[in-house]
């Protein structure tokens, strides 16, 4: 008996600590790619000129522009930096912010990561890995604003954001400087990387509707049902007119 | 008086004796790791353009003027509080002095004055406020945004493209210029180039806030207006890379809202305008 109990408490104790929900086993996952139909070449990156600020791009690294970011080598060509996300039919359940730091990162005088997403309340830290002047400007819609400046390289800056958001971030002295950052009530979301492929993982059974966001592309949704142990594959495709 | 003399003398004393450190030439300054060109020190920038030895000429006579009339005032104003310190058996009088030389005095620095504005200043103003032909000039617009410069040329067609913030894109298309048109050849930088010895005419405008175009080297300075253009003239005479500096306070990186004018023969003008002018460079992920 005390076995089993000692078991128990493990697992609560082993899925508190690394953040999975007690229902893990009893969920689903969804996956899919967002794919790119039309002409890639139309969405071709260019190299972004630099030349305000000669410390941007002193170390021969050139930086290009991220509007589009298209996987041309997958087949289909795929998106990258889409904000896929859960819209629809969590009702009311509530989740905790993992505590681990999400870090937004300014090297190479341009953002990384380009399209950031969070929860509410999640840690999040503001670095300045440049030898050069930042001013980072979060434009929110709901949260409060920051705008912070940060001249040495190194420099950190921890701030919070406790509301469900998605907002543009600039950089006050280098006018290309761009990102977006998304804060959630709940964790599931995914941004596309190299392969354009998305997976939100632990979904709870249930019908949901599942929208993917591009900061060019505009929306997509999909509707989704999800069984218990089961994955669901689904692509989104974006077909600019 | 013994006090104002003494004072005076002592003041002279310390100018003669601190001219030689105040002379002296200080390193050059660099900005974001560029070497800017020429020796600057307490004194005045270099001096790259045409006009600009009238603007210092006149800075020099009025800080000469303004040097007399504070010292000559210092020295009354000394006189004047010990000469009428409160005594026994004095009393201040209210009546107007009625001294001729006091008439002098002030007639002299009104005359002094008049001199100073028809002579050295009208005739400078008049110059600057008189552009050359835009058809024989270069022709730059220059716009300013919290916090950077953006400089807008018009490309080979010498034609500026229309501009409409529907187009503006802040990583390769920063003031808007609708490619479509005449815009097609424009060419934007974050640099400012111009030909060393021609007239080059830069219109001035603001996309947010009020800023002011500041070139020392050039003893330029105009008021950049959001919704107005305003015409700016120079000539340059000396090459070299310099700074521009917004000269009016535009929020809390004012102080980083910096670009660099780089002044160069002709050929290596029109080298750089072509490289700026030719399509963005497809981007490549390393």
């Amino acid at each position: 008996m005390n076995r089993f109990v000692a078991k128990v408490l493990f697992t609560v104790g082993a899925c508190l600590a690394s953040g999975a929900p007690l229902w893990a086993q009893d969920t689903g996952v969804i996956k899919g790619k967002i794919v790119f139909k039309g002409d890639p070449a139309a969405y071709s990156r260019v190299e972004i000129d630099t030349s305000k600020d000669p410390n941007c791009g002193k170390d021969g690294k050139k930086i290009g522009t991220e509007n589009v970011v298209l996987n041309k080598k997958t087949t289909p060509v795929t998106v990258r930096n889409v904000l896929v996300s859960i819209k629809e039919g969590l009702g009311d359940r509530k989740y905790t912010a993992p505590t681990d730091k999400v870090v937004l990162d300014q090297k190479g005088c341009h953002y990384e990561p380009h399209v950031l997403a969070l929860m509410e309340g999640q840690p999040l830290t503001i670095r300045n890995s440049d030898d050069t002047n930042h001013n980072i400007h979060f434009l929110p819609k709901v949260n409060e604003e920051v705008n912070v400046t940060q001249p040495q390289k190194g420099m950190e800056k921890d701030v919070k954001l406790v509301k469900e958001d998605v907002f543009k971030v600039k950089c006050d002295v280098h006018p290309w400087m761009g990102c977006h950052i998304a804060v959630f009530t709940h964790p599931f979301f995914f941004v596309t990387k190299e392969e354009g492929t998305f997976e939100l993982k632990n979904v709870p059974p249930g019908k949901y509707k599942v929208e993917a966001w591009h900061e060019t592309f505009g929306t997509l949704s999909m509707d989704v049902e999800v069984a218990t142990g089961a994955t669901v594959e689904k692509d989104l495709t974006f077909e600019p007119k | 008086m013994k006090f104002a003399a003494v004072a005076t003398v002592v003041l002279a004393g310390w100018c003669v004796w601190a001219s030689p450190a105040l002379g002296q030439q200080a390193d050059a300054p660099s900005t974001v790791g560029v070497t800017i060109t020429g020796d600057y020190g307490y004194g005045f920038p270099p001096d790259a353009s045409e006009h600009g030895h009238e603007m210092d000429r006149l800075i020099v006579i009025v800080h000469w003027f303004m040097g007399v009339l504070f010292v000559g005032w210092g020295v009354f104003f000394a006189y004047c509080l010990v000469r009428f310190r409160r005594r026994p058996g004095h009393q201040a009088g209210y009546d107007m002095i009625k001294a001729k030389p006091s008439k002098y005095a002030e007639l002299g620095v009104a005359v002094f004055e008049g001199v100073l504005l028809i002579s050295f200043s009208m005739p400078a103003w008049t110059k600057a406020k008189s552009p050359p032909d835009p058809a024989t000039a270069v022709n730059i617009r220059v716009v300013a945004e919290q916090f950077a410069w953006n400089f807008h040329y018009p490309g080979k067609d010498g034609k500026f493209g229309k501009t409409d913030p529907k187009h503006i894109d802040t990583a390769i298309n920063a003031v808007g210029v609708d490619r479509s048109g005449e815009g097609k050849d424009d060419v934007i930088s974050g640099e400012l180039h111009v030909p060393v010895g021609e007239a080059v005419i830069c219109q001035i405008s603001s996309k947010d806030v009020i800023h002011s175009f500041g070139v020392p080297v050039l003893r330029v300075k105009q008021d950049a207006m959001p919704g107005m253009r305003i015409p700016v003239w120079f000539k340059a005479v000396k090459t070299g890379t310099y700074e521009v500096a917004c000269a009016q306070l535009c929020g809390n990186n004012h102080y980083k809202m910096k670009a660099l004018i780089v002044i160069e023969p002709r050929d290596q003008y029109d080298a750089w305008l072509e490289k700026k002018g030719a399509p963005p460079k497809e981007f490549e992920e390393e």
